[in-house]
């Protein structure tokens, strides 16, 4: 069972929410842990032409996708904030 | 200049009572006490609640929120002594009550001094 | 032989303070329970109560009250008036017995540690018969709660709240332990008697006793009156305290108690009397929206007071009216989407008319707040009704306990101001809750917030509900079995028949 807390601001969202994910999740991972959670439920559901990315309070960009929990160096209720960005259909991505 | 307005005639406030009338377009707290017709701003000083809400009994007002008690016939505070209704200046003529109006700023309000 | 009048002897009979001779004044009154400063006792021997009263005059007009409030519960016994009220109403008077009796009971041991540790006789005085008003208003709200238990056990919360971990009640204990238990007597009476009973009770008890006789509730407007008027008098003990501490150059103290416990005081009557007055009440029967009555009650009335005493409004004041525009809106969100979590059964308060009169009220509601509302109709219309209750739990405030909230929707601005202290991330929903605790660490260092709970390991993630002690029945549900939705089903089909 999933045991590390993260504090989850999704956008849009009314208030902060507690995620429980692993050291081991990557940033994508949390992410479909707010869309299940969230995502139809306080915001909008996410559109097949988004997709959610992680990044720190105050950041312009979003942590790498496949970075993990324990890499990014979170600590227990580490606040985060999860948002959407225009998923791009390109066979390859530069960032991936 | 006096603004001094008829608020209504003995007949409309019988001793013992008070009612809140219109001088005018003011409301004003009248009350017919044993040492005669008195006028006030209808409201307490404490939080500015409705005084006609609350009793006149024995010469003493007493307001419903946090029972205030004030001289009918003077305005003066009994209990706090600190003090006191706003009060307007009470001419009676005949068996019609007058009050001057100008000799309180509208929108006044008494404060504990 | 006639009696006399009590103020020929009314200061004769305060004054019952002696010099010890078989102990000191330090150990009689130590100063961490009486008076943290220490202020001269021949300043303290000046306190004079403005509004005075003998114990004769006491239970004369106790008894009065007492009389009137129950003679109009008696005569009102028979009415129905709870079955007929609407499910908001129901909500009201549900949240309002389990939140406040409680309080009440504790404001009496509050105020007999004034009683015993206060060194001016009047204070004394005064305290005693707070003491005495606090039992009153415990029982008074038992006991009518006691009659509303035949009709819902909700109203068990009325004495079991305070023996539990409820979300609610925790925020509530930390909120006013802060402020009546755990500090010297003439603290405790600056933070309960002035900045709590002296502005923000009248919201509750005052403003609300109005809504309330709109609704023909006219047993629990009473009731409420009552209550408010003792506050009279035991609420100026803090007056006089706060001008003997400004005349003993201690201003800047007496404004840090203020600023303290207006804003704890705040975000607990936001959530309470802001969600009471402009959701749960029937839109009919509204006497002003929650932003009027603090307009009305504490920004004009409580703020000239201040000023007249030489004081200054908070430094905080423009985030304040800020907060006054959302605060209540987000806690309301949350409130209605974990209404399990509560002891009351919840109503949303944004059918249509409802809406129209928020955004009019608070212009740009549609905008956030309605964001996240839309998104709960739309689930409803569905039938997808177990998507209307989030699986995952909100973030607490390390010092109000409540949600951490900002605004939703278009305006999305939501921030957690974090605090790291002896190792510990401590998590804050605004800068003042953080300032707060930075006044004074070790006094809120310790506690653990739900969150913090689960975190720790201290309680599993699905064991919350029983670490809260509410089993399963106890759990609030939709108060209007979602049957509000339907009204956008009707503006639909209006829509839809007129071509708009």
């Amino acid at each position: 069972m999933s045991n590390f807390p993260v504090v989850c601001g999704f956008e849009g969202d009314y208030g902060f929410k507690v995620l429980m994910v692993d050291r081991s999740s990557t940033m994508d991972d949390v992410c479909a842990v707010a869309a299940d959670l969230l995502a139809g439920v306080v915001v909008r559901p996410v559109a097949p032409t988004e997709r959610l990315r992680v990044r720190l309070p105050d950041a312009t960009e979003p942590l790498p996708p496949t970075l993990t929990v324990a890499e990014a160096g979170f600590i227990e209720l580490e606040t985060i904030e999860i948002y959407r960005e225009p998923r791009v259909l390109a066979a390859v991505r530069n960032d991936a | 200049m006096s603004a001094r307005l008829k608020v209504c005639t003995l007949d409309d406030v019988w001793e013992g009572e008070m009612r809140v009338l219109t001088a005018g377009d003011v409301e004003v707290l009248v009350v017919n006490t044993a040492a005669g017709v008195r006028a006030y701003h209808p409201r307490c000083p404490h939080q500015a609640v409705a005084l006609i809400d609350g009793s006149f009994d024995d010469g003493v007002i007493t307001c419903s929120a946090h029972r205030w008690r004030f001289d009918a016939a003077t305005g003066a505070g009994v209990n706090p002594k600190r003090c006191a209704l706003i009060a307007y200046p009470v001419e009676v003529d005949g068996d019609d009550v007058y009050v001057d109006l100008s000799a309180v700023a509208p929108g006044a309000v008494a404060s504990l001094t | 032989m006639a009696l006399l009048n009590s103020e020929d002897w009314y200061d004769i009979a305060r004054d019952t303070n002696w010099t010890p001779r078989y102990v000191s004044e330090q150990a009689l009154f130590p100063k961490e329970l009486s008076d943290v400063l220490e202020m001269p006792l021949e300043l303290l021997e000046t306190f004079d109560e403005p509004y005075k009263v003998t114990y004769r005059d006491y239970v004369k007009t106790q008894r009065e009250k007492d009389v009137g409030a129950y003679s109009v519960k008696a005569a009102l016994a028979r009415s129905q008036m709870y079955e007929n009220a609407s499910p908001g109403w129901k909500a009201l008077l549900q949240m309002h017995f389990g939140a406040v009796s409680f309080l009440e009971y504790h404001s009496v041991s509050a105020f007999a540690r004034m009683t015993r540790f206060g060194r001016a006789p009047g204070m004394r005085n005064m305290a005693t018969f707070g003491s005495l008003d606090e039992m009153r208003h415990a029982q008074v709200h038992l006991y009518f709660a006691y009659e509303y238990l035949a009709k819902s056990r909700t109203f068990d919360w009325a004495q079991k709240a305070p023996r539990t971990d409820n979300w609610v009640i925790i925020s509530e204990r930390h909120t006013f332990d802060d402020l009546e238990h755990t500090r010297d007597a003439i603290s405790a009476a600056i933070m309960t008697n002035f900045a709590f009973e002296t502005a923000f009770t009248n919201l509750q008890f005052i403003a609300l006793s109005a809504d309330a006789a709109n609704c023909g509730d006219f047993s629990f407007s009473t009731m409420l009156q009552s209550i408010q008027s003792d506050e009279a008098r035991h609420a100026q003990i803090g007056e006089p305290l706060l001008k003997m501490m400004i005349d003993s150059g201690r201003k800047a103290e007496a404004q840090k108690l203020i600023d303290i416990s207006f804003w704890r005081c705040w975000k607990q009557f936001s959530a309470l009397s802001g969600t009471c007055m402009d959701y749960y009440t029937p839109l009919d029967k509204r006497e002003g929206s929650f932003k009027e009555f603090m307009n009305e009650w504490i920004l004009d009335q409580f703020v000239a007071k201040l000023e007249d005493m030489g004081m200054e409004k908070p430094w905080y004041w423009d985030l304040l009216l800020e907060d006054i525009e959302v605060f209540h809106h987000a806690q309301q969100l949350g409130i209605y989407l974990y209404r399990p979590t509560e002891w009351w059964h919840p109503i949303a308060g944004t059918n249509p008319a409802e809406r129209a009169w928020l955004e009019e009220k608070y212009p740009g509601w549609n905008d956030t707040f309605g964001q996240v509302w839309d998104v709960i109709i739309e689930n409803i219309r569905a039938g997808r009704l177990d998507s209307t209750i989030p699986k995952t739990l909100p973030m607490l405030c390390n010092m109000h306990g409540l949600e951490l909230t900002g605004v939703p929707g278009r305006k999305w601005n939501l921030k957690d101001h974090t605090l790291d202290y002896q190792g510990r991330r401590y998590h804050f929903q605004s800068v003042v809750d953080k300032w707060i605790f930075e006044q004074e660490p070790e006094r809120y260092a310790g506690h653990l917030s739900l969150i913090d709970r689960v975190a720790q390991g201290i309680v599993a993630p699905d064991g919350v509900m029983e670490h809260m002690n509410m089993a399963p029945e106890e759990y609030g549900i939709e108060g209007t079995n979602y049957a509000w939705v339907e009204a956008y089903d009707d503006a639909l089909t209006t829509r839809r028949a007129t071509g708009t």
